[in-house]
Protein backbone atom coordinates (compact mmCIF):
# COMPACT_ATOMS: atom_id res chain seq x y z
CA UNK A 1 0.00 0.00 0.00
CA UNK A 2 2.77 2.45 0.91
CA UNK A 3 4.58 1.37 -2.79
CA UNK A 4 1.71 3.00 -4.23
CA UNK A 5 1.49 5.92 -2.35
CA UNK A 6 -0.90 5.26 0.83
CA UNK A 7 0.10 7.00 3.61
CA UNK A 8 -1.70 6.75 7.57
CA UNK A 9 -1.89 3.16 6.80
CA UNK A 10 -3.19 1.45 10.01
CA UNK A 11 -5.03 -1.56 10.95
CA UNK A 12 -8.10 -0.44 13.11
CA UNK A 13 -9.18 -4.12 13.75
CA UNK A 14 -8.49 -8.08 13.61
CA UNK A 15 -11.53 -10.24 12.88
CA UNK A 16 -11.93 -14.33 12.87
CA UNK A 17 -13.63 -14.97 9.82
CA UNK A 18 -13.15 -18.56 9.76
CA UNK A 19 -13.78 -19.89 12.66
CA UNK A 20 -16.21 -22.46 13.09
CA UNK A 21 -15.37 -23.36 9.32
CA UNK A 22 -14.15 -26.32 7.53
CA UNK A 23 -11.04 -24.83 6.40
CA UNK A 24 -10.71 -23.26 10.56
CA UNK A 25 -7.47 -25.23 11.21
CA UNK A 26 -5.77 -24.42 7.73
CA UNK A 27 -6.16 -20.76 8.09
CA UNK A 28 -4.73 -21.12 11.90
CA UNK A 29 -1.67 -23.47 10.45
CA UNK A 30 -0.79 -20.53 8.05
CA UNK A 31 -1.67 -17.82 10.52
CA UNK A 32 -4.49 -16.27 8.74
CA UNK A 33 -7.13 -14.07 10.00
CA UNK A 34 -9.31 -11.41 8.34
CA UNK A 35 -7.79 -7.16 9.54
CA UNK A 36 -10.00 -4.18 8.90
CA UNK A 37 -7.30 -1.41 7.89
CA UNK A 38 -7.38 2.56 6.72
CA UNK A 39 -5.06 4.08 4.62
CA UNK A 40 -5.20 7.81 2.94
CA UNK A 41 -3.70 9.32 -0.04
CA UNK A 42 -1.91 12.71 0.65
CA UNK A 43 -3.74 15.63 -0.25
CA UNK B 1 -6.46 -7.94 -19.93
CA UNK B 2 -2.70 -8.74 -19.15
CA UNK B 3 -1.99 -9.03 -15.40
CA UNK B 4 1.44 -9.71 -14.25
CA UNK B 5 1.99 -12.08 -10.73
CA UNK B 6 5.06 -12.89 -8.89
CA UNK B 7 4.35 -16.69 -9.02
CA UNK B 8 3.79 -19.35 -11.53
CA UNK B 9 -0.06 -19.07 -11.46
CA UNK B 10 -2.99 -19.83 -14.06
CA UNK B 11 -4.18 -15.96 -13.48
CA UNK B 12 -6.95 -16.75 -16.45
CA UNK B 13 -7.82 -19.91 -14.64
CA UNK B 14 -7.81 -18.21 -11.03
CA UNK B 15 -10.24 -15.67 -12.45
CA UNK B 16 -12.84 -18.29 -14.04
CA UNK B 17 -12.88 -20.12 -10.50
CA UNK B 18 -13.12 -16.76 -8.55
CA UNK B 19 -16.23 -16.04 -10.97
CA UNK B 20 -17.45 -19.64 -10.56
CA UNK B 21 -17.47 -19.47 -6.98
CA UNK B 22 -19.02 -16.43 -6.28
CA UNK B 23 -21.84 -16.47 -8.73
CA UNK B 24 -22.44 -19.38 -7.04
CA UNK B 25 -22.61 -17.62 -3.61
CA UNK B 26 -25.30 -15.46 -5.52
CA UNK B 27 -27.57 -17.24 -6.66
CA UNK B 28 -27.64 -20.04 -3.31
CA UNK B 29 -25.79 -18.50 -0.89
CA UNK B 30 -27.08 -22.04 1.34
CA UNK B 31 -25.04 -23.97 -0.27
CA UNK B 32 -21.64 -25.78 0.54
CA UNK B 33 -19.52 -23.70 0.49
CA UNK B 34 -16.26 -23.29 3.15
CA UNK B 35 -16.33 -19.47 4.12
CA UNK B 36 -18.84 -18.34 6.26
CA UNK B 37 -21.73 -16.04 4.87
CA UNK B 38 -24.66 -14.00 5.59
CA UNK B 39 -25.83 -11.24 7.65
CA UNK B 40 -25.42 -13.09 11.24
CA UNK B 41 -21.89 -13.89 10.41
CA UNK B 42 -21.57 -10.22 9.60
CA UNK B 43 -22.97 -9.48 12.69
CA UNK B 44 -21.38 -12.17 15.22
CA UNK B 45 -17.96 -12.36 13.46
CA UNK B 46 -17.26 -8.85 11.85
CA UNK B 47 -18.95 -6.32 14.29
CA UNK B 48 -20.99 -4.42 11.92
CA UNK B 49 -24.55 -3.29 13.11
CA UNK B 50 -27.38 -5.44 13.44
CA UNK B 51 -29.99 -2.72 12.79
CA UNK B 52 -28.02 -1.68 9.56
CA UNK B 53 -27.45 -5.17 8.39
CA UNK B 54 -31.18 -5.61 9.09
CA UNK B 55 -32.03 -2.81 6.95
CA UNK B 56 -30.17 -4.53 3.71
CA UNK B 57 -32.58 -6.63 1.34
CA UNK B 58 -32.21 -10.49 2.51
CA UNK B 59 -31.74 -11.53 -1.08
CA UNK B 60 -28.45 -9.24 -0.49
CA UNK B 61 -27.36 -9.74 2.84
CA UNK B 62 -27.58 -13.90 2.72
CA UNK B 63 -24.87 -13.42 -0.05
CA UNK B 64 -22.47 -11.01 1.95
CA UNK B 65 -18.86 -12.87 2.48
CA UNK B 66 -16.36 -10.37 3.62
CA UNK B 67 -13.97 -11.35 5.58
CA UNK B 68 -13.85 -7.65 7.68
CA UNK B 69 -15.74 -4.31 8.35
CA UNK B 70 -14.51 -1.17 5.94
CA UNK B 71 -16.86 0.54 7.84
CA UNK B 72 -15.60 0.34 11.42
CA UNK B 73 -12.04 1.84 10.71
CA UNK B 74 -13.96 5.65 9.76
CA UNK B 75 -17.70 6.84 9.33
CA UNK B 76 -18.71 7.09 6.04
CA UNK B 77 -20.12 11.01 5.54
CA UNK B 78 -23.06 11.83 3.93
CA UNK B 79 -22.50 14.03 0.71
CA UNK B 80 -19.14 11.37 -0.23
CA UNK B 81 -18.44 9.50 -3.06
CA UNK B 82 -18.18 5.95 -2.48
CA UNK B 83 -16.50 2.99 -4.63
CA UNK B 84 -16.74 -0.75 -3.38
CA UNK B 85 -14.13 -2.51 -5.21
CA UNK B 86 -15.43 -6.37 -5.41
CA UNK B 87 -19.34 -5.39 -4.06
CA UNK B 88 -20.47 -8.36 -4.37
CA UNK B 89 -24.48 -8.69 -3.82
CA UNK B 90 -23.82 -5.34 -2.49
CA UNK B 91 -24.26 -5.49 1.38
CA UNK B 92 -21.24 -2.88 1.51
CA UNK B 93 -22.24 -1.00 -0.87
CA UNK B 94 -25.73 -0.35 0.18
CA UNK B 95 -24.81 -0.10 3.69
CA UNK B 96 -22.24 2.71 2.38
CA UNK B 97 -24.43 4.58 -0.01
CA UNK B 98 -27.13 4.50 2.79
CA UNK B 99 -23.84 6.79 4.55
CA UNK B 100 -23.90 8.96 2.00
CA UNK B 101 -27.39 9.98 1.23
CA UNK B 102 -28.89 11.20 -1.89
CA UNK B 103 -26.28 13.74 -2.32
CA UNK B 104 -23.48 11.62 -2.19
CA UNK B 105 -23.06 8.58 -4.73
CA UNK B 106 -22.15 4.63 -4.05
CA UNK B 107 -20.47 2.69 -6.83
CA UNK B 108 -20.04 -0.81 -7.07
CA UNK B 109 -17.64 -2.62 -9.34
CA UNK B 110 -17.44 -6.39 -9.18
CA UNK B 111 -16.05 -8.87 -12.09
CA UNK B 112 -19.16 -11.67 -11.21
CA UNK B 113 -22.34 -10.27 -13.52
CA UNK B 114 -24.50 -12.26 -11.43
CA UNK B 115 -23.10 -10.66 -8.12
CA UNK B 116 -23.79 -7.37 -9.79
CA UNK B 117 -27.13 -7.45 -10.79
CA UNK B 118 -27.88 -8.37 -7.30
CA UNK B 119 -26.70 -5.65 -5.79
CA UNK B 120 -28.46 -3.77 -8.68
CA UNK B 121 -31.70 -5.25 -7.71
CA UNK B 122 -30.67 -4.66 -4.05
CA UNK B 123 -30.56 -0.72 -4.61
CA UNK B 124 -33.75 -0.41 -6.30
CA UNK B 125 -35.47 -2.42 -3.88
CA UNK B 126 -34.00 0.18 -0.97
CA UNK B 127 -35.14 3.22 -3.47
CA UNK B 128 -31.53 4.38 -3.90
CA UNK B 129 -31.12 5.94 -7.58
CA UNK B 130 -27.33 7.48 -6.35
CA UNK B 131 -26.16 3.89 -6.82
CA UNK B 132 -24.49 2.54 -9.78
CA UNK B 133 -22.82 -1.18 -10.14
CA UNK B 134 -20.24 -1.80 -13.16
CA UNK B 135 -19.00 -4.88 -14.40
CA UNK B 136 -15.00 -4.84 -13.99
CA UNK B 137 -11.86 -6.02 -12.30
CA UNK B 138 -9.75 -4.53 -9.33
CA UNK B 139 -6.47 -4.58 -11.94
CA UNK B 140 -8.38 -2.17 -13.90
CA UNK B 141 -11.35 -0.25 -12.17
CA UNK B 142 -13.82 1.41 -14.86
CA UNK B 143 -13.22 4.55 -12.78
CA UNK B 144 -12.20 8.10 -13.39
CA UNK B 145 -9.18 9.09 -11.90
CA UNK B 146 -8.87 11.74 -8.94
CA UNK B 147 -12.88 11.53 -8.37
CA UNK B 148 -13.68 9.33 -5.40
CA UNK B 149 -13.86 10.29 -1.83
CA UNK B 150 -13.86 6.93 -0.10
CA UNK B 151 -12.82 3.40 -1.25
CA UNK B 152 -13.99 0.10 0.48
CA UNK B 153 -13.21 -3.26 -0.30
CA UNK B 154 -14.03 -6.73 1.79
CA UNK B 155 -12.30 -9.97 1.52
CA UNK B 156 -11.24 -9.37 -2.51
CA UNK B 157 -7.68 -7.92 -3.08
CA UNK B 158 -6.45 -11.22 -1.52
CA UNK B 159 -7.58 -12.98 -4.17
CA UNK B 160 -6.33 -10.89 -7.14
CA UNK B 161 -2.92 -11.98 -8.59
CA UNK B 162 -1.39 -8.55 -8.49
CA UNK B 163 -1.83 -6.77 -4.98
CA UNK B 164 0.68 -3.84 -6.24
CA UNK B 165 -1.34 -2.89 -9.14
CA UNK B 166 -5.10 -3.41 -6.94
CA UNK B 167 -3.59 -0.70 -4.59
CA UNK B 168 -2.30 1.55 -7.46
CA UNK B 169 -5.74 1.69 -8.74
CA UNK B 170 -7.67 2.51 -5.67
CA UNK B 171 -5.09 5.22 -5.21
CA UNK B 172 -5.43 6.43 -9.07
CA UNK B 173 -9.64 6.73 -8.41
CA UNK B 174 -9.32 8.49 -4.91
CA UNK B 175 -9.49 11.97 -5.05
CA UNK B 176 -6.46 13.60 -2.79
CA UNK B 177 -6.92 12.87 1.01
CA UNK B 178 -9.82 10.23 0.05
CA UNK B 179 -9.51 7.13 2.25
CA UNK B 180 -9.31 3.40 1.20
CA UNK B 181 -11.11 1.77 3.84
CA UNK B 182 -10.29 -1.95 3.64
CA UNK B 183 -11.33 -5.69 4.83
CA UNK B 184 -8.87 -8.57 3.86
CA UNK B 185 -7.13 -11.31 5.21
CA UNK B 186 -3.82 -11.47 5.79
CA UNK B 187 -1.33 -14.25 6.11
CA UNK B 188 1.60 -14.23 9.27
CA UNK B 189 3.15 -17.37 7.98
CA UNK B 190 5.74 -17.36 4.99
CA UNK B 191 3.99 -19.82 2.28
CA UNK B 192 5.65 -22.24 0.05
CA UNK B 193 5.73 -21.43 -3.91
CA UNK B 194 3.70 -24.76 -3.90
CA UNK B 195 1.05 -23.50 -1.74
CA UNK B 196 0.89 -19.85 -3.48
CA UNK B 197 0.30 -21.65 -6.73
CA UNK B 198 -2.38 -23.77 -5.31
CA UNK B 199 -6.18 -22.23 -7.14
CA UNK B 200 -7.85 -24.12 -4.36
CA UNK B 201 -5.80 -22.14 -1.45
CA UNK B 202 -6.69 -18.93 -3.25
CA UNK B 203 -10.13 -19.26 -3.96
CA UNK B 204 -10.80 -20.93 -0.27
Amino acid sequence: MQRAGFVDVAIVARHDPFRGTSKEKTARKFGVEGISMIARKPG
Amino acid sequence: MATSCPIELDVDQLRREISFIYARVAEDPTGDFHFHRGPGYAVSLLGYDAAEVAAVPAANSASFAGVGNPHCVAAIEAGETVVDIGCGAGTDLLLAARRVGSRGKAIGVDMTPAMAERARAGARAMGFDHVEVRVGDALELPVESGTIDVVISNGVINLTPDKDRAYAEAFRILKPGGRLQLADIIVANELSEKIRSDIDLWTG
